[in-house]
Protein backbone atom coordinates (compact mmCIF):
# COMPACT_ATOMS: atom_id res chain seq x y z
CA UNK A 1 0.00 0.00 0.00
CA UNK A 2 1.15 3.61 -0.39
CA UNK A 3 1.47 6.03 2.07
CA UNK A 4 -2.01 7.69 1.11
CA UNK A 5 -3.55 4.39 1.26
CA UNK A 6 -2.00 3.75 4.59
CA UNK A 7 -3.52 7.07 5.75
CA UNK A 8 -7.01 6.76 4.65
CA UNK A 9 -7.01 3.37 6.20
CA UNK A 10 -5.58 5.35 9.56
CA UNK A 11 -8.57 8.25 8.64
CA UNK A 12 -11.53 5.53 8.55
CA UNK A 13 -10.08 3.23 11.60
CA UNK A 14 -9.94 6.62 13.68
CA UNK A 15 -13.61 8.09 13.04
CA UNK A 16 -15.10 4.79 13.99
CA UNK A 17 -12.68 4.20 17.13
CA UNK A 18 -14.44 7.38 17.92
CA UNK A 19 -17.90 6.78 18.49
CA UNK A 20 -19.51 4.54 21.42
CA UNK A 21 -22.26 2.73 20.17
CA UNK A 22 -25.12 1.31 22.61
CA UNK A 23 -25.95 -2.95 22.78
CA UNK A 24 -29.08 -3.81 21.08
CA UNK A 25 -31.19 -6.58 22.29
CA UNK A 26 -32.06 -9.69 20.05
CA UNK A 27 -36.28 -8.55 20.72
CA UNK A 28 -35.60 -4.86 19.40
CA UNK A 29 -34.18 -7.52 16.21
CA UNK A 30 -37.47 -9.79 16.61
CA UNK A 31 -39.71 -6.75 16.72
CA UNK A 32 -37.82 -5.11 13.56
CA UNK A 33 -38.15 -8.39 11.52
CA UNK A 34 -41.90 -8.33 12.16
CA UNK A 35 -42.22 -5.06 10.86
CA UNK A 36 -40.47 -6.40 7.16
CA UNK A 37 -42.74 -9.23 7.42
CA UNK A 38 -45.72 -6.83 7.82
CA UNK A 39 -44.35 -4.86 4.95
CA UNK A 40 -43.70 -8.07 2.84
CA UNK A 41 -46.98 -9.04 3.05
CA UNK A 42 -48.61 -5.86 1.92
CA UNK A 43 -46.49 -5.75 -0.76
CA UNK A 44 -47.18 -9.15 -1.77
CA UNK A 45 -50.65 -8.80 -1.65
CA UNK A 46 -50.78 -4.87 -4.05
CA UNK A 47 -48.34 -6.73 -6.95
CA UNK A 48 -50.61 -9.77 -7.00
CA UNK A 49 -53.46 -7.25 -7.50
CA UNK A 50 -51.66 -5.33 -10.16
CA UNK A 51 -50.91 -8.66 -12.24
CA UNK A 52 -54.86 -9.31 -12.11
CA UNK A 53 -55.92 -6.05 -12.98
CA UNK A 54 -54.45 -5.10 -16.01
CA UNK A 55 -53.03 -6.88 -19.26
CA UNK A 56 -49.28 -5.55 -19.78
CA UNK A 57 -47.94 -6.00 -23.26
CA UNK A 58 -45.41 -8.68 -23.96
CA UNK A 59 -41.84 -7.19 -22.80
CA UNK A 60 -43.27 -4.35 -21.24
CA UNK A 61 -43.38 -2.55 -17.95
CA UNK A 62 -42.60 -5.28 -15.48
CA UNK A 63 -42.79 -4.04 -11.87
CA UNK A 64 -41.36 -4.87 -8.76
CA UNK A 65 -40.54 -8.44 -8.55
CA UNK A 66 -41.69 -9.00 -12.34
CA UNK A 67 -44.23 -12.52 -12.39
CA UNK A 68 -44.93 -11.51 -16.04
CA UNK A 69 -41.44 -11.87 -16.85
CA UNK A 70 -42.16 -15.37 -18.84
CA UNK A 71 -42.82 -13.39 -22.06
CA UNK A 72 -39.09 -13.51 -22.77
CA UNK A 73 -39.32 -16.86 -23.98
CA UNK A 74 -41.82 -16.85 -26.61
CA UNK A 75 -40.02 -16.29 -29.35
CA UNK A 76 -38.22 -18.62 -31.36
CA UNK A 77 -34.85 -19.46 -29.57
CA UNK A 78 -32.09 -20.63 -31.77
CA UNK A 79 -30.30 -22.23 -29.10
CA UNK A 80 -28.04 -24.68 -31.27
CA UNK A 81 -27.94 -22.43 -33.94
CA UNK A 82 -24.89 -23.02 -36.20
CA UNK A 83 -22.08 -19.94 -35.22
CA UNK A 84 -23.05 -18.15 -38.21
CA UNK A 85 -24.75 -17.17 -40.10
CA UNK A 86 -27.65 -17.95 -38.65
CA UNK A 87 -30.65 -19.45 -40.14
CA UNK A 88 -32.65 -16.30 -42.12
CA UNK A 89 -34.65 -15.28 -38.89
CA UNK A 90 -37.84 -13.16 -39.87
CA UNK A 91 -37.18 -9.62 -37.47
CA UNK A 92 -40.93 -9.46 -37.44
CA UNK A 93 -41.35 -13.26 -34.94
CA UNK A 94 -43.07 -11.64 -31.80
CA UNK A 95 -40.88 -11.64 -29.06
CA UNK A 96 -37.93 -11.39 -31.44
CA UNK A 97 -35.30 -13.92 -31.84
CA UNK A 98 -32.69 -15.30 -29.47
CA UNK A 99 -29.17 -15.92 -30.64
CA UNK A 100 -26.29 -17.01 -28.57
CA UNK A 101 -23.67 -14.66 -28.04
CA UNK A 102 -20.50 -16.21 -29.15
CA UNK A 103 -16.93 -15.32 -30.78
CA UNK A 104 -16.43 -18.23 -32.80
CA UNK A 105 -18.48 -16.91 -35.54
CA UNK A 106 -17.37 -16.36 -39.08
CA UNK A 107 -14.92 -13.28 -39.85
CA UNK A 108 -16.09 -10.21 -41.36
CA UNK A 109 -14.95 -6.79 -42.88
CA UNK A 110 -13.43 -4.27 -41.03
CA UNK A 111 -15.33 -1.85 -38.69
CA UNK A 112 -17.28 1.06 -40.67
CA UNK A 113 -16.79 3.34 -38.29
CA UNK A 114 -13.72 5.07 -36.76
CA UNK A 115 -12.41 3.45 -33.75
CA UNK A 116 -9.18 3.60 -31.31
CA UNK A 117 -6.68 1.10 -31.56
CA UNK A 118 -3.25 1.22 -29.30
CA UNK A 119 -3.23 5.03 -29.72
CA UNK A 120 -4.05 5.31 -33.45
CA UNK A 121 -7.73 6.44 -34.74
CA UNK A 122 -8.30 3.62 -37.46
CA UNK A 123 -11.11 5.33 -40.29
CA UNK A 124 -13.05 3.24 -42.01
CA UNK A 125 -10.53 3.20 -45.50
CA UNK A 126 -7.77 1.69 -43.00
CA UNK A 127 -5.74 5.01 -42.21
CA UNK A 128 -4.67 5.28 -39.07
CA UNK A 129 -3.89 8.81 -37.14
CA UNK A 130 -1.46 8.07 -34.20
CA UNK A 131 -2.47 10.27 -31.34
CA UNK A 132 -0.34 8.72 -28.77
CA UNK A 133 -3.02 7.99 -26.54
CA UNK A 134 -6.10 5.86 -26.30
CA UNK A 135 -8.98 8.05 -26.28
CA UNK A 136 -12.19 7.36 -25.49
CA UNK A 137 -15.45 9.20 -27.65
CA UNK A 138 -13.29 9.98 -30.46
CA UNK A 139 -14.86 12.21 -33.02
CA UNK A 140 -14.14 14.45 -35.71
CA UNK A 141 -13.96 18.55 -34.39
CA UNK A 142 -12.05 21.71 -35.60
CA UNK A 143 -10.87 19.68 -38.87
CA UNK A 144 -9.02 17.43 -36.36
CA UNK A 145 -10.55 15.45 -33.39
CA UNK A 146 -11.36 15.25 -30.02
CA UNK A 147 -11.70 12.44 -27.48
CA UNK A 148 -11.51 12.15 -23.94
CA UNK A 149 -8.60 11.09 -22.27
CA UNK A 150 -8.20 9.13 -18.95
CA UNK A 151 -5.69 10.92 -17.06
CA UNK A 152 -5.12 9.22 -13.65
CA UNK A 153 -8.20 9.09 -13.25
CA UNK A 154 -9.29 12.73 -14.22
CA UNK A 155 -11.36 13.20 -17.39
CA UNK A 156 -9.55 15.03 -19.81
CA UNK A 157 -10.23 15.87 -23.45
CA UNK A 158 -7.72 16.39 -25.90
CA UNK A 159 -7.80 18.09 -29.13
CA UNK A 160 -5.08 16.66 -31.87
CA UNK A 161 -5.17 17.96 -35.70
CA UNK A 162 -6.20 15.87 -38.75
CA UNK A 163 -2.18 14.69 -38.32
CA UNK A 164 -3.04 13.31 -34.79
CA UNK A 165 -0.47 16.61 -32.88
CA UNK A 166 -2.10 17.63 -29.62
CA UNK A 167 -3.71 21.33 -29.98
CA UNK A 168 -5.28 21.66 -26.69
CA UNK A 169 -6.10 19.52 -23.46
CA UNK A 170 -8.59 20.32 -20.53
CA UNK A 171 -10.31 18.86 -17.73
CA UNK A 172 -13.45 17.47 -18.87
CA UNK A 173 -15.95 14.91 -18.43
CA UNK A 174 -16.14 11.20 -19.10
CA UNK A 175 -18.98 11.61 -22.01
CA UNK A 176 -19.54 13.89 -25.18
CA UNK A 177 -22.03 13.56 -27.53
CA UNK A 178 -22.47 13.90 -30.79
CA UNK A 179 -25.36 14.91 -33.19
CA UNK A 180 -27.35 13.06 -36.06
CA UNK A 181 -24.72 14.97 -39.35
CA UNK A 182 -21.40 14.20 -36.75
CA UNK A 183 -20.72 17.91 -37.22
CA UNK A 184 -21.37 19.24 -34.11
CA UNK A 185 -20.34 18.02 -30.12
CA UNK A 186 -21.29 18.87 -27.08
CA UNK A 187 -18.72 18.46 -24.57
CA UNK A 188 -17.31 19.72 -21.20
CA UNK A 189 -14.78 22.50 -20.03
CA UNK A 190 -13.77 22.25 -16.85
CA UNK A 191 -11.58 25.21 -14.79
CA UNK A 192 -10.47 25.81 -11.23
CA UNK A 193 -13.43 28.43 -10.84
CA UNK A 194 -16.05 25.75 -12.60
CA UNK A 195 -16.89 24.69 -16.15
CA UNK A 196 -18.86 25.18 -19.52
CA UNK A 197 -20.64 22.99 -21.52
CA UNK A 198 -19.83 23.79 -24.72
CA UNK A 199 -21.61 23.10 -28.29
CA UNK A 200 -19.02 23.18 -31.24
CA UNK A 201 -18.51 21.77 -34.53
CA UNK A 202 -16.03 20.85 -37.29
CA UNK A 203 -15.85 25.01 -37.56
CA UNK A 204 -13.52 27.35 -35.68
CA UNK A 205 -15.59 28.55 -33.16
CA UNK A 206 -18.12 26.96 -30.72
CA UNK A 207 -21.82 27.94 -31.13
CA UNK A 208 -22.61 28.53 -27.35
CA UNK A 209 -21.32 27.90 -24.01
CA UNK A 210 -23.24 27.70 -20.62
CA UNK A 211 -21.70 27.12 -17.08
CA UNK A 212 -21.98 24.00 -16.06
CA UNK A 213 -23.87 24.75 -12.31
CA UNK A 214 -22.48 20.48 -11.24
CA UNK A 215 -21.63 17.31 -12.55
CA UNK A 216 -22.80 17.30 -16.13
CA UNK A 217 -22.37 14.50 -18.87
CA UNK A 218 -23.29 15.37 -22.80
CA UNK A 219 -25.16 12.69 -24.05
CA UNK A 220 -26.82 13.95 -27.47
CA UNK A 221 -27.70 16.93 -29.57
CA UNK A 222 -31.23 17.59 -31.00
CA UNK A 223 -31.86 18.85 -34.58
CA UNK A 224 -32.60 21.84 -33.02
CA UNK A 225 -29.02 22.15 -31.28
CA UNK A 226 -30.57 21.66 -28.34
CA UNK A 227 -28.03 19.50 -26.05
CA UNK A 228 -29.18 16.93 -23.85
CA UNK A 229 -27.16 15.96 -20.91
CA UNK A 230 -27.55 14.40 -17.56
CA UNK A 231 -27.08 16.36 -14.37
CA UNK A 232 -24.96 13.53 -11.75
CA UNK A 233 -25.83 15.82 -8.47
CA UNK A 234 -27.52 14.86 -5.65
CA UNK A 235 -30.72 14.32 -7.50
CA UNK A 236 -29.73 12.50 -11.48
CA UNK A 237 -32.32 14.26 -13.38
CA UNK A 238 -31.61 14.92 -17.48
CA UNK A 239 -32.06 17.81 -19.10
CA UNK A 240 -31.95 20.09 -22.14
CA UNK A 241 -30.32 23.05 -22.74
CA UNK A 242 -29.93 25.85 -25.29
CA UNK A 243 -28.33 29.19 -25.43
CA UNK A 244 -31.74 30.31 -23.44
CA UNK A 245 -31.11 28.14 -20.57
CA UNK A 246 -32.04 24.89 -18.95
CA UNK A 247 -34.83 22.67 -18.27
CA UNK A 248 -35.26 19.18 -16.97
CA UNK A 249 -36.92 16.49 -19.18
CA UNK A 250 -39.42 15.75 -16.54
CA UNK A 251 -39.60 12.44 -15.64
CA UNK A 252 -36.22 11.35 -16.75
CA UNK A 253 -33.31 10.24 -14.53
CA UNK A 254 -30.44 9.53 -16.92
CA UNK A 255 -30.85 10.00 -20.41
CA UNK A 256 -28.67 7.41 -22.37
CA UNK A 257 -29.33 7.99 -26.45
CA UNK A 258 -31.03 10.81 -28.77
CA UNK A 259 -32.23 9.58 -31.83
CA UNK A 260 -32.39 11.35 -34.97
CA UNK A 261 -36.37 12.54 -35.16
CA UNK A 262 -36.08 13.88 -31.49
CA UNK A 263 -36.97 10.98 -28.95
CA UNK A 264 -34.73 10.70 -26.02
CA UNK A 265 -34.12 6.87 -24.08
CA UNK A 266 -33.54 7.00 -20.29
CA UNK A 267 -34.13 5.53 -16.54
CA UNK A 268 -37.41 7.03 -15.60
CA UNK A 269 -37.43 5.27 -12.09
CA UNK A 270 -35.26 2.90 -9.73
CA UNK A 271 -36.93 0.00 -7.37
CA UNK A 272 -35.25 0.23 -3.84
CA UNK A 273 -35.32 -3.59 -4.17
CA UNK A 274 -33.28 -5.95 -6.35
CA UNK A 275 -31.42 -2.65 -7.89
CA UNK A 276 -33.86 -2.60 -10.56
CA UNK A 277 -35.13 0.23 -12.71
CA UNK A 278 -37.35 0.84 -15.67
CA UNK A 279 -36.55 2.57 -18.45
CA UNK A 280 -38.41 4.48 -21.45
CA UNK A 281 -38.18 5.64 -25.24
CA UNK A 282 -39.54 9.09 -24.55
CA UNK A 283 -40.60 13.29 -26.17
CA UNK A 284 -38.10 15.54 -24.51
CA UNK A 285 -40.65 18.19 -25.24
CA UNK A 286 -43.64 16.60 -23.70
CA UNK A 287 -42.41 13.77 -21.61
CA UNK A 288 -44.88 11.45 -22.89
CA UNK A 289 -43.19 7.88 -23.52
CA UNK A 290 -43.43 5.84 -26.44
CA UNK A 291 -43.04 2.82 -23.92
CA UNK A 292 -41.66 2.14 -20.57
CA UNK A 293 -39.78 -1.31 -19.96
CA UNK A 294 -38.36 -2.56 -17.04
CA UNK A 295 -36.74 -5.44 -18.79
CA UNK A 296 -34.02 -3.70 -20.34
CA UNK A 297 -31.91 -0.71 -19.98
CA UNK A 298 -32.46 1.43 -23.15
CA UNK A 299 -29.42 2.84 -24.86
CA UNK A 300 -28.55 4.07 -28.18
CA UNK A 301 -30.92 4.67 -31.37
CA UNK A 302 -29.99 3.51 -35.12
CA UNK A 303 -28.99 6.45 -36.99
CA UNK A 304 -32.14 6.05 -38.93
CA UNK A 305 -33.91 6.21 -35.15
CA UNK A 306 -36.12 2.92 -35.83
CA UNK A 307 -34.02 1.00 -33.48
CA UNK A 308 -32.76 1.30 -30.06
CA UNK A 309 -30.35 -1.27 -28.40
CA UNK A 310 -30.67 -2.44 -24.71
CA UNK A 311 -28.98 -4.23 -21.68
CA UNK A 312 -29.73 -5.68 -18.98
CA UNK A 313 -31.20 -2.99 -16.83
CA UNK A 314 -28.53 -3.65 -13.74
CA UNK A 315 -25.29 -2.58 -15.10
CA UNK A 316 -21.95 -4.03 -13.37
CA UNK A 317 -20.08 -0.64 -13.34
CA UNK A 318 -17.50 -2.08 -16.03
CA UNK A 319 -19.40 -4.34 -18.64
CA UNK A 320 -22.75 -3.77 -19.78
CA UNK A 321 -23.38 -7.28 -19.54
CA UNK A 322 -23.91 -10.88 -21.17
CA UNK A 323 -26.20 -9.48 -23.43
CA UNK A 324 -27.72 -6.89 -26.12
CA UNK A 325 -30.89 -6.49 -27.54
CA UNK A 326 -32.21 -4.33 -30.41
CA UNK A 327 -35.89 -3.25 -29.50
CA UNK A 328 -38.29 -1.01 -31.61
CA UNK A 329 -37.96 2.14 -30.67
CA UNK A 330 -41.80 2.90 -31.04
CA UNK A 331 -43.12 -0.29 -29.28
CA UNK A 332 -40.32 -1.58 -27.24
CA UNK A 333 -40.91 -5.17 -29.24
CA UNK A 334 -37.45 -7.05 -29.14
CA UNK A 335 -36.29 -7.77 -32.63
CA UNK A 336 -33.43 -9.61 -31.92
CA UNK A 337 -31.60 -10.36 -28.63
CA UNK A 338 -27.75 -11.55 -28.58
CA UNK A 339 -26.81 -13.49 -25.12
CA UNK A 340 -24.15 -15.32 -23.83
CA UNK A 341 -24.30 -18.21 -22.05
CA UNK A 342 -23.26 -18.23 -18.67
CA UNK A 343 -20.49 -16.26 -16.82
CA UNK A 344 -18.00 -18.04 -18.72
CA UNK A 345 -19.22 -16.84 -21.96
CA UNK A 346 -18.46 -13.28 -23.41
CA UNK A 347 -19.04 -10.08 -21.76
CA UNK A 348 -20.11 -6.77 -23.26
CA UNK A 349 -17.71 -3.60 -22.36
CA UNK A 350 -19.02 -1.19 -25.62
CA UNK A 351 -21.59 -1.13 -28.22
CA UNK A 352 -22.18 1.31 -31.07
CA UNK A 353 -24.55 1.14 -34.17
CA UNK A 354 -22.28 0.61 -37.29
CA UNK A 355 -25.40 1.63 -39.50
CA UNK A 356 -28.86 1.37 -39.61
CA UNK A 357 -28.92 -2.66 -39.36
CA UNK A 358 -25.37 -3.44 -37.55
CA UNK A 359 -23.82 -3.12 -34.13
CA UNK A 360 -20.47 -3.36 -33.28
CA UNK A 361 -19.50 -4.84 -29.93
CA UNK A 362 -16.45 -5.05 -28.40
CA UNK A 363 -16.24 -8.29 -25.88
CA UNK A 364 -14.27 -10.19 -23.21
CA UNK A 365 -13.98 -13.83 -22.78
CA UNK A 366 -11.87 -16.01 -21.10
CA UNK A 367 -8.31 -14.55 -19.89
CA UNK A 368 -7.53 -11.26 -21.19
CA UNK A 369 -8.92 -11.66 -24.44
CA UNK A 370 -10.63 -9.28 -26.33
CA UNK A 371 -13.16 -9.51 -29.45
CA UNK A 372 -15.08 -6.93 -31.71
CA UNK A 373 -18.25 -8.69 -32.72
CA UNK A 374 -20.53 -7.20 -35.17
CA UNK A 375 -24.60 -8.10 -34.78
CA UNK A 376 -26.66 -7.74 -37.67
CA UNK A 377 -30.71 -7.29 -36.88
CA UNK A 378 -31.38 -10.44 -38.60
CA UNK A 379 -29.59 -12.58 -36.26
CA UNK A 380 -26.42 -12.90 -37.67
CA UNK A 381 -23.11 -12.26 -36.31
CA UNK A 382 -19.84 -11.60 -37.48
CA UNK A 383 -16.09 -11.53 -35.58
CA UNK A 384 -14.41 -8.54 -37.02
CA UNK A 385 -10.94 -8.80 -34.92
CA UNK A 386 -8.72 -11.85 -36.98
CA UNK A 387 -7.37 -12.82 -33.85
CA UNK A 388 -7.83 -12.11 -30.28
CA UNK A 389 -6.78 -9.14 -29.04
CA UNK A 390 -5.23 -8.67 -25.91
CA UNK A 391 -6.04 -6.43 -22.98
CA UNK A 392 -7.00 -7.12 -19.07
CA UNK A 393 -10.73 -7.12 -18.12
CA UNK A 394 -10.47 -3.01 -17.89
CA UNK A 395 -8.28 -2.49 -20.74
CA UNK A 396 -10.73 -2.90 -23.83
CA UNK A 397 -8.13 -2.76 -26.32
CA UNK A 398 -10.84 -1.10 -29.02
CA UNK A 399 -13.11 2.14 -28.44
CA UNK A 400 -15.22 3.31 -31.21
CA UNK A 401 -15.88 6.48 -32.17
CA UNK A 402 -18.80 9.08 -30.77
CA UNK A 403 -21.75 7.73 -32.16
CA UNK A 404 -25.09 9.87 -31.73
CA UNK B 1 -25.60 -13.19 -8.02
CA UNK B 2 -26.48 -15.19 -4.69
CA UNK B 3 -24.51 -15.98 -1.85
CA UNK B 4 -27.02 -17.92 -0.23
CA UNK B 5 -29.62 -20.29 -0.91
CA UNK B 6 -31.24 -23.85 0.09
CA UNK B 7 -31.37 -24.63 3.88
CA UNK B 8 -29.01 -24.27 6.87
CA UNK B 9 -29.66 -28.08 8.29
CA UNK B 10 -31.70 -31.06 7.72
CA UNK B 11 -35.10 -29.04 8.48
CA UNK B 12 -36.03 -25.83 10.69
CA UNK B 13 -34.00 -24.80 13.61
CA UNK B 14 -35.84 -24.94 17.26
CA UNK B 15 -37.01 -21.67 17.95
CA UNK B 16 -34.91 -21.80 21.19
CA UNK B 17 -31.73 -22.92 19.17
CA UNK B 18 -32.25 -19.53 16.00
CA UNK B 19 -32.37 -17.58 19.02
CA UNK B 20 -29.10 -18.65 20.49
CA UNK B 21 -27.36 -19.22 17.28
CA UNK B 22 -28.82 -15.58 15.95
CA UNK B 23 -27.35 -13.76 19.41
CA UNK B 24 -23.53 -15.48 19.32
CA UNK B 25 -23.29 -13.83 15.86
CA UNK B 26 -24.75 -10.52 16.91
CA UNK B 27 -22.88 -9.96 19.19
CA UNK B 28 -19.90 -11.02 17.58
CA UNK B 29 -20.21 -8.78 14.39
CA UNK B 30 -22.51 -6.05 15.06
CA UNK B 31 -19.91 -3.92 16.35
CA UNK B 32 -18.04 -4.29 13.24
CA UNK B 33 -20.97 -3.68 11.42
CA UNK B 34 -21.85 -0.50 12.89
CA UNK B 35 -18.68 0.91 12.93
CA UNK B 36 -18.81 -0.11 8.77
CA UNK B 37 -22.27 1.06 8.48
CA UNK B 38 -20.55 4.34 10.01
CA UNK B 39 -18.49 4.96 7.46
CA UNK B 40 -20.78 4.30 5.21
CA UNK B 41 -23.22 6.52 6.09
CA UNK B 42 -21.45 9.35 7.94
CA UNK B 43 -24.53 9.47 10.62
CA UNK B 44 -24.29 7.46 13.76
CA UNK B 45 -28.25 7.52 14.13
CA UNK B 46 -28.41 6.26 10.60
CA UNK B 47 -25.65 3.46 10.80
CA UNK B 48 -27.66 1.87 14.10
CA UNK B 49 -31.11 2.13 11.67
CA UNK B 50 -29.49 0.38 9.48
CA UNK B 51 -27.46 -2.20 10.88
CA UNK B 52 -30.56 -2.85 12.44
CA UNK B 53 -32.59 -3.46 9.64
CA UNK B 54 -29.60 -5.67 8.31
CA UNK B 55 -30.10 -7.61 11.84
CA UNK B 56 -33.84 -7.87 11.09
CA UNK B 57 -33.68 -9.26 7.85
CA UNK B 58 -30.87 -11.79 8.45
CA UNK B 59 -33.17 -13.42 11.13
CA UNK B 60 -35.77 -13.71 8.72
CA UNK B 61 -33.69 -15.61 6.58
CA UNK B 62 -31.14 -17.18 9.19
CA UNK B 63 -33.13 -20.74 8.85
CA UNK B 64 -32.51 -20.34 5.00
CA UNK B 65 -28.38 -19.83 5.15
CA UNK B 66 -26.64 -22.55 3.84
CA UNK B 67 -23.47 -22.19 5.31
CA UNK B 68 -22.09 -20.47 8.33
CA UNK B 69 -19.10 -19.40 6.14
CA UNK B 70 -21.03 -17.79 3.45
CA UNK B 71 -22.85 -15.60 6.52
CA UNK B 72 -20.62 -12.32 6.87
CA UNK B 73 -20.45 -12.18 2.91
CA UNK B 74 -24.60 -12.16 2.99
CA UNK B 75 -24.87 -9.64 5.85
CA UNK B 76 -22.79 -7.44 3.99
CA UNK B 77 -24.89 -7.65 1.01
CA UNK B 78 -27.74 -6.82 2.57
CA UNK B 79 -26.34 -3.89 4.50
CA UNK B 80 -25.31 -2.26 1.09
CA UNK B 81 -28.60 -2.82 -0.59
CA UNK B 82 -30.43 -1.45 2.24
CA UNK B 83 -27.71 1.26 2.53
CA UNK B 84 -28.52 2.45 -1.51
CA UNK B 85 -32.23 1.97 -0.27
CA UNK B 86 -31.68 4.31 2.67
CA UNK B 87 -30.02 7.01 0.08
CA UNK B 88 -32.33 7.00 -2.29
CA UNK B 89 -35.55 7.78 0.02
CA UNK B 90 -32.76 10.36 1.02
CA UNK B 91 -32.80 11.68 -2.40
CA UNK B 92 -36.32 11.97 -2.45
CA UNK B 93 -36.87 13.27 0.87
CA UNK B 94 -33.77 15.80 0.13
CA UNK B 95 -32.27 15.65 3.36
CA UNK B 96 -28.80 14.29 2.50
CA UNK B 97 -26.12 16.08 0.14
CA UNK B 98 -23.39 14.79 -0.66
CA UNK B 99 -20.99 17.64 0.22
CA UNK B 100 -22.34 17.85 3.61
CA UNK B 101 -23.24 14.59 5.31
CA UNK B 102 -24.76 15.13 8.88
CA UNK B 103 -22.20 13.74 11.37
CA UNK B 104 -23.87 13.53 14.39
CA UNK B 105 -22.53 11.64 17.29
CA UNK B 106 -18.98 12.00 17.20
CA UNK B 107 -17.17 12.65 20.07
CA UNK B 108 -14.97 16.17 19.59
CA UNK B 109 -11.42 14.64 20.26
CA UNK B 110 -8.09 16.40 19.72
CA UNK B 111 -8.07 16.61 16.41
CA UNK B 112 -5.41 14.90 13.70
CA UNK B 113 -5.59 17.03 10.75
CA UNK B 114 -4.32 14.58 8.37
CA UNK B 115 -7.42 12.18 9.26
CA UNK B 116 -9.72 14.91 9.73
CA UNK B 117 -9.44 16.20 5.96
CA UNK B 118 -9.28 12.65 4.49
CA UNK B 119 -12.94 11.70 6.28
CA UNK B 120 -13.95 14.92 4.93
CA UNK B 121 -12.94 13.72 1.49
CA UNK B 122 -13.74 10.11 1.64
CA UNK B 123 -17.70 11.81 2.91
CA UNK B 124 -17.71 13.33 -0.68
CA UNK B 125 -17.04 10.20 -2.73
CA UNK B 126 -20.57 8.25 -4.46
CA UNK B 127 -21.66 5.57 -2.75
CA UNK B 128 -20.71 3.06 -5.03
CA UNK B 129 -16.86 3.89 -4.63
CA UNK B 130 -17.43 4.40 -0.88
CA UNK B 131 -18.63 1.23 -0.42
CA UNK B 132 -15.08 -0.26 -2.62
CA UNK B 133 -13.13 2.18 0.20
CA UNK B 134 -14.64 0.88 2.66
CA UNK B 135 -14.62 -2.61 1.76
CA UNK B 136 -10.56 -1.98 0.74
CA UNK B 137 -8.71 0.00 3.27
CA UNK B 138 -11.50 -0.61 6.54
CA UNK B 139 -12.53 -4.05 6.02
CA UNK B 140 -9.31 -4.77 4.60
CA UNK B 141 -10.74 -7.64 1.53
CA UNK B 142 -9.38 -8.55 -0.83
CA UNK B 143 -10.75 -7.27 -4.44
CA UNK B 144 -11.84 -10.51 -5.15
CA UNK B 145 -13.63 -10.37 -1.70
CA UNK B 146 -14.65 -6.89 -2.25
CA UNK B 147 -16.26 -8.01 -5.91
CA UNK B 148 -18.23 -11.29 -4.28
CA UNK B 149 -20.01 -9.01 -1.80
CA UNK B 150 -20.81 -5.79 -4.34
CA UNK B 151 -21.69 -8.26 -7.22
CA UNK B 152 -19.86 -6.86 -9.65
CA UNK B 153 -16.20 -7.91 -11.30
CA UNK B 154 -12.84 -8.14 -9.86
CA UNK B 155 -12.21 -5.49 -12.99
CA UNK B 156 -15.05 -2.88 -11.33
CA UNK B 157 -13.34 -3.37 -8.08
CA UNK B 158 -10.11 -2.15 -9.11
CA UNK B 159 -11.63 0.90 -11.77
CA UNK B 160 -13.90 1.98 -8.50
CA UNK B 161 -10.96 1.96 -5.98
CA UNK B 162 -8.94 3.39 -8.83
CA UNK B 163 -11.52 6.13 -9.41
CA UNK B 164 -12.10 6.70 -5.80
CA UNK B 165 -8.59 7.65 -4.69
CA UNK B 166 -7.99 9.78 -8.16
CA UNK B 167 -10.63 11.50 -6.82
CA UNK B 168 -9.56 11.73 -3.50
CA UNK B 169 -6.11 13.13 -4.56
CA UNK B 170 -6.92 15.21 -6.76
CA UNK B 171 -9.09 17.31 -4.44
CA UNK B 172 -6.32 16.73 -1.62
CA UNK B 173 -4.14 19.75 -2.55
CA UNK B 174 -7.03 22.01 -0.79
CA UNK B 175 -6.65 20.83 2.44
CA UNK B 176 -3.25 22.30 3.99
CA UNK B 177 -3.04 19.40 6.19
CA UNK B 178 -2.54 16.94 3.50
CA UNK B 179 -0.66 19.65 1.33
CA UNK B 180 1.76 19.83 4.02
CA UNK B 181 2.35 16.02 4.70
CA UNK B 182 2.72 15.63 0.53
CA UNK B 183 -0.53 13.44 0.52
CA UNK B 184 -1.72 15.14 -2.36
Amino acid sequence: MTRFEDELTRSLTTQVDRVDWPAASLDEVKRGAGRIQRKRRVALAAATAVVLAILVPAGLVVAGDGPLRSDRDSGPIATNAPPSPAPSPDPSTKGGLEVPLRTDVQSGGAPRIPYMYDGHIVRPDGTQIDVGHQLMHVTPYRGGWMGVLNDKGVPTALVVDAAGNEVQRFVSAWALAVDSTQTRIAYIHRFDSGGTLNLGGAGQGDDWSFAEHSNWQPIGILDSGTVVYNDDSIDPVAMLADPGGTQPIIGLQAAMGVSVDGLVSGRVSLHEREDRACYAVMDPATSSRQFTTCKYSLWKFSPDGRYVFAHPPIYDGNFVGQSVAILDARSGEPIVQYSADGPSGPWIRDVAWEDQTHLLATVYEGTDRWYVLRLALDGTIENVTKTPLPGGELDSPVLFSARP
Amino acid sequence: MRLVTGVWTRGRLEASDKDAQFTDYMAARRPRLLRAAYLLTADRHLAEDLVQTTLAKLYLSWDDVRSRELLDGYVWRILLNQHRSFWRKAWRRKEISTDEVPDHGVEAVEPDEVVTALWALVKTLPNRQRAVIVLRYYEQLTEAETAEILGVSVGTVKSQTNRALASLRARASSFPALAREELT
